[in-house]
């Protein structure tokens, strides 16, 4: 499944079960370096929430999903067993294929 | 005022790289683990006292509020910003200042986490004993205002008992900056300003740097975990073991549908079936074998199934008898999960907080057990059963409007218990948005609401203008 095109339906399935706990963060070496929640993985996996259920997406969104370093430490944290670094990488191959224009999926 | 006004004046105080109001880093910092979207005009990243005292000179001089912020973990709605204001986040104020093992304190900027201001208590044998399950989040400065507590509660208590002093930003018209508290152990200098800030949600005065005491890393601690079929053995066991003067360290439990779901989709050397009860208790090397069987054989004559005995903290963790506890929550989620139905809506999982004195704790329990199945809302239970502490959580489907109604009227039943058997709804999470209701009720079943008024007052000599994180707690 990753690696390829996968549809917001799918993103929003695994997404949604982040609680917002900020469990992943602690592990995160580009949270350490930029101090901010936009570049750790509870920051990238609700970023994705916000396109795709929000319509909300801005560059800095770009920013955060581009300079994640795909390195999985947070993935071993996260109660929800969101397989966070797999989901960013994919959002990288879809925003590619969708000329970097996420869709906004009204409920 | 113009909120660019606002964004351009701040950013003189705070320097450009220290404040955002891009759109989509103000959706994610108006967001928190309780469930609850607010909206603000700017997240401030202040890195110092000074800065913040400036920062609140301006936004009191033009009215605009200020919401404190560290993890954005808490579960209650105490961290949620509105429109009206800024969010003021201490993500970027992290730094220990001084650790000292002859005081027993550190001193530390509020933004660090505990788990990682526990990795380096460690390297001198030490720790800061306060443990939420969120202690990987979890940051200094909201733990400091929502008094979390955790699993070694049962011996340590919660935040309150580890702060000595605090500095703190109040919000008049200077921004003031007050130090309260002593780096003693004992300190009788006026009222007790320190014990006030804790737990106070944010809505007094700002913190921005902490002096903690610290404690040695016991010597060692031993470790039982036993399975039991009947939740009223393992109450009675919790009883029993309290009611024979055995200081704890740790005492938790959780429920038959959370081990369930555990031992299927956890990876653990421990396996068993019906309710967990988990005992830990810190000892001398020596006195390990002797303190273990006296548990064993308190476990026993209650009818334990399985029983797993640890003879040091790294045995206890390696199999994994304390991770099928700190899992609660997760499992709780993982359980509510399986039964959604529309992949795009969000679960509302609800974690609530209620304590009861140990000895009401089976009557909690049956309580709790009759309200599910008279509103026929799913539940599970587990929690610090050592000091009274129970979080019974629940969830239904954010579409499943039918039910929505429902699950509201059932957990303010849930409260209710609490409230009712002398303990409260309230034990370490907070009031924020969701309990406010239940705060007043509290107050009319002690038939004591002149303590709210007397709150309020409080709230008005530290922020005489209401623009401190308005809308909690009253
Ligand atoms: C999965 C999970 C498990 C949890 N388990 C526990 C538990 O076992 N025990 C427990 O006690 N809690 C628990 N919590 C709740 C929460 O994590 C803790 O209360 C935690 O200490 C809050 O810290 P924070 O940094 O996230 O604070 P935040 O959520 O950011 O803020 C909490 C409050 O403190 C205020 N605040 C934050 N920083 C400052 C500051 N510098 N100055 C003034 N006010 C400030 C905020 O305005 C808010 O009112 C849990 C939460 C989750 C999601
Ligand atoms: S995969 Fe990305 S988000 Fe996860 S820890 Fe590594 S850098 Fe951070
Ligand atoms: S650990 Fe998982 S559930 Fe928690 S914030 Fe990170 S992604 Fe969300």
């Amino acid at each position: 499944m990753f690696g390829e095109r996968i549809s917001e339906e799918v993103f929003m399935r695994e997404l949604l079960k982040c609680s917002f706990c900020g469990f992943c963060e602690w592990v995160c070496p580009t949270l350490k370096a930029e101090e901010s929640r936009l570049y750790g993985p509870r920051g990238r996996v609700n970023i994705i929430i916000f396109a795709i259920k929000d319509g909300v997406w801005t560059d800095l969104g770009l920013r955060s999903i581009f300079n994640c370093l795909v390195c999985g430490a947070c993935n071993t944290q996260c109660p929800a067993g969101i397989k966070i670094s797999e989901y960013i990488r994919s959002f990288r191959y879809y925003l590619i294929s969708r000329e970097f224009r996420p869709c906004f999926i009204a409920k | 005022m113009n909120k660019n006004d606002v964004v351009r004046d701040l950013r003189k105080i705070v320097g450009s790289g220290n404040i955002e109001d891009d759109e989509l880093i103000l959706k994610l910092y108006t967001r928190s683990a309780s469930n609850i979207d607010g909206s603000a005009i700017a997240v401030v990243f202040p890195r110092s006292s000074e800065e913040v005292s400036n920062i609140v000179r301006y936004c009191y001089k033009n009215d605009i509020k200020i919401y404190p912020q560290g993890s954005a973990s808490e579960l209650v709605g105490s961290s949620t910003p509105y429109s009206d204001g800024i969010v003021l986040s201490f993500e970027k104020m992290n730094k220990v200042k001084e650790v000292s093992i002859l005081d027993s304190y550190v001193i530390t900027e509020p933004g660090i986490r505990l788990f990682e201001l526990n990795q380096l208590l460690a390297k001198y044998g030490y720790m800061f004993p306060v443990d939420p399950a969120s202690v990987k989040s979890a940051s200094v400065g909201g733990a400091i205002n929502n008094d979390s507590g955790g699993m070694m509660g049962a011996r340590y208590g919660t935040v309150k008992n580890w702060v000595l002093e605090l500095e703190l930003v109040i919000p008049d018209e200077h921004g003031t900056i007050l130090r309260v508290g002593s780096k003693t152990m004992k300190y009788r200098g006026g009222y007790d300003l320190v014990r006030l800030i804790v737990g106070s949600e944010g809505t007094l005065a700002i913190t921005t740097s902490a002096t903690l005491r610290i404690t040695p890393i016991p010597e060692n601690i031993v470790t039982i975990g036993g399975f039991f079929q009947d939740m009223r053995d393992l109450m009675e066991t919790v009883i029993d073991v309290k009611t024979k003067g055995i200081e704890l360290f740790v005492m938790e439990f959780i429920d038959d549908k959370t081990v369930e779901s555990a031992c299927r989709t956890m990876n653990l050397k421990i396996k068993g079936e019906g309710h967990y009860l988990l005992t830990s208790i810190a000892v001398a090397r020596e006195a390990s074998e002797r303190v273990l069987s006296t548990l064993e054989s308190l476990y026993r004559s209650h009818n334990v199934v399985q029983l797993y005995k640890a003879r040091s903290q790294e045995e206890a963790e390696k199999m994994g008898l304390l991770d099928i506890r700190r899992a609660l929550y997760p499992l709780a989620m993982k359980i509510a999960h399986e039964s959604r139905r529309d992949p795009r809506s969000k679960m509302f999982v609800e974690m609530e907080d209620i304590s009861v004195p140990p000895s009401k704790l089976i009557e909690a329990v049956n309580r709790l057990r009759s309200l599910e199945a008279s509103f026929g809302i799913p539940m599970v239970i587990g929690g610090h059963v050592g000091d009274g502490n129970i979080h019974p959580i629940v969830w239904v489907e954010e579409t499943d409007r039918d039910k929505l109604k429902t699950f509201y009227e059932m957990i303010k039943e849930i409260r209710r218990i609490g409230t009712e058997l002398g303990g409260t709804f309230s034990s370490e999470h907070g009031v924020g948005i969701k309990k406010k209701e239940r705060l007043v009720e509290e107050f009319e079943f002690k038939k004591s609401l002149k303590s709210l008024e007397v709150m309020k007052e409080v709230k008005k000599i530290f922020d005489p203008k209401g623009i401190l994180n308005p809308g909690k707690m009253f």
